[in-house]
């Protein structure tokens, strides 16, 4: 069957059938000749259903409106979708986007494509060659899992958008809250001063920004040593403080009041000359602790608007993690180059946290099982969906600030794309 | 199974179904954090029915289901969370 492929491809997508001739079939897989509908699995994940193919392809079709003159497809599978969409007369545009050479090679040598591969209106191409995601799109998960490690980061714009909907419903769950806690911190929005103070205040300065990662603690003989302000999140606090680091900005946004009375139980006192931002839903106590200055920040998210009308203060960028938060106000302060410490996106060595945070813990996300990112030397290091999805909405952030210079210190933490290493920045430990 | 408890299971049995319909078209699309929010409702009302019933036979019939749909639930095997729900455990209950 391969060589029947093999000269569509070679007529039609040329590139494809160079990535396929290139890459080694691959390994794990094996057909389930057993189950009603035959399909692939591979190291322990399904490619498709295995009971009624036809059926799932429809339920994943209907993700893209019947009126649709171009649809894009996440995934080549067995053809499924792509046959299923393909038969609709409106259709005039079909991207395919494979996402694992290997395994199309396994599927290419059984299954034969031919039929829709010829069809004028397909285009198939890499996901490792796409940069960002096109609508309206339907995805096969099991090959966005089965992802080769090139695809990872297009795999994990696709289901981090896939997620978005549930997001989004969430947080409508929390509107409630949300008013709640702004009601309660309703005196200290008024009185407490406003972030914009400190933007364009470090023009073209190195700053700092530490998150909770279990890399922080390769970092603090770094931070010893700096020379630049240290914004840190307030998960960050205690194990800095706990090396006898003082930042000089602690960043806070979250509501939860279990959450951040263990983050915040410390000795406050040490950080007296500190500056604490805050968004105005964290418990008033930890705001009432608070010693030294305190100002007050809005998020982008258009539940903001209400508030920003009737007392207006500056806005920090963030996509559901304090680490964005800290990184905008370190570019907002006027930084030329932000160094990012502990920002792991990950569990590097099995742990969840520095040292020193409350909720350090050993990982209970087994290794090599499950979600996944590069680390920094190329090696996938275990994480969650959700800090999968924030490590990519960082690195759109950073493609967005060419005039800064960012540097990941971490050894050990995720790959964040768009980065500098400590030695590539000339900042040796 | 008696069929007064039969009856009663059926009559309280749409939030369960709803869930697991809910879970399995979540999975096959991709959209895994929906189905696995849906999939803890599945396991709560599986539970909670199981509990209520007290029939051994179903609990025979249903819970090496369900211990397989955690297993794959770890590796990540999402179509095969949605084939075990879809068509083992749903015409199971």
């Amino acid at each position: 069957m391969w060589e029947k492929n093999r000269e569509v491809l070679g007529n039609r997508f040329p590139r494809v059938l160079a990535a396929l001739e290139s890459t080694r079939a691959a390994l794990g897989a094996e057909w389930m000749h057993d189950a009603p509908a035959l399909t692939l699995r591979v190291n322990g994940i399904q490619l498709t259903g295995a009971r009624d193919r036809i059926a799932e392809a429809r339920e994943q079709a209907n993700l893209i409106p019947e009126d649709s003159k171009a649809a894009w497809v996440y995934g080549l599978g067995l053809g499924d979708l792509a046959r299923e969409l393909l038969a609709r007369p409106l259709l005039e545009q079909l991207t395919v986007v494979l996402f694992h050479p290997g395994l199309a090679r396994v599927v290419m040598d059984r299954v034969d494509f031919g039929d829709w591969l010829r069809d004028e209106r397909v285009e198939l191409v890499l996901a490792c060659e796409q940069s960002e995601l096109r609508s309206p799109f339907a995805a096969l998960p099991g090959e966005l899992i089965l992802a080769d490690d090139e695809s990872a980061r297009f795999r994990d714009l696709v289901q981090h958008e896939l997620a978005a909907p549930w997001v989004a419903a969430r947080m409508e769950d929390r509107r409630e809250l949300f008013t709640k806690a702004i009601q309660g911190n309703l005196a200290s929005i008024v009185r407490d001063g406003d972030v914009a103070e400190l933007f364009d205040s470090a023009p073209g300065e190195t700053i700092f920004v530490a998150a909770a990662g279990p890399s922080l603690e390769e970092s603090y003989e770094l931070l010893r040593n700096r020379s630049g302000s240290l914004i840190c999140v307030g998960a960050a606090m205690r194990p800095l403080l706990g090396a006898e680091l003082r930042p000089e900005i602690v960043v806070s946004i979250d509501g939860h009041p279990d959450g951040m009375r263990k983050h915040f139980t410390a000795d406050l006192s040490k950080l007296s000359e500190s500056t604490l931002v805050y968004f105005p839903v964290i418990p008033p106590n930890v705001l009432a602790e608070w010693q030294g200055r305190k100002l007050v920040a809005y998020g982008t998210h258009p539940r903001w608007s209400q508030l920003q009308a009737e007392v207006p203060k500056g806005e920090l960028w963030g996509a559901g993690t304090v680490t964005h938060v800290a990184v905008d106000l370190a570019v907002r302060m006027g930084a030329s180059r932000v160094v990012l410490l502990g920002c792991d996106f990950g569990f590097p060595g099995g742990r969840t946290h520095a040292r020193g945070n409350a909720y350090s813990r050993k990982s209970n996300q087994p290794a090599g099982v499950g979600t996944w990112v590069h680390d920094v030397h190329g090696n996938r290091l275990s994480t969650l969906p959700n800090l999968c999805g924030y490590l990519r909405d960082l690195e759109r952030f950073i493609a967005l600030h060419p005039e800064v210079d960012f540097v990941n210190a971490s050894q050990s933490g995720a790959r964040i794309i768009g980065t500098q290493t400590l030695e590539e920045a000339s900042l040796g430990i | 199974m008696a069929s007064e408890t039969r009856a009663s299971f059926e009559a309280s049995e749409n939030p369960l179904r709803d869930s697991l319909l809910a879970a399995v078209s979540a999975f096959r699309v991709g959209r895994t954090a929906e189905g696995s929010t849906a999939l803890v409702q599945v396991i709560d009302f599986m539970s909670q029915a199981l509990q209520a019933l007290q029939d051994e036979e179903l609990a025979e019939l249903v819970l090496p289901h369900l211990q397989e749909i955690l297993a794959a639930q770890e590796r990540g095997d999402v179509l095969r969370i949605a084939d075990l729900l879809e068509f083992e455990l749903l015409p199971a209950i």
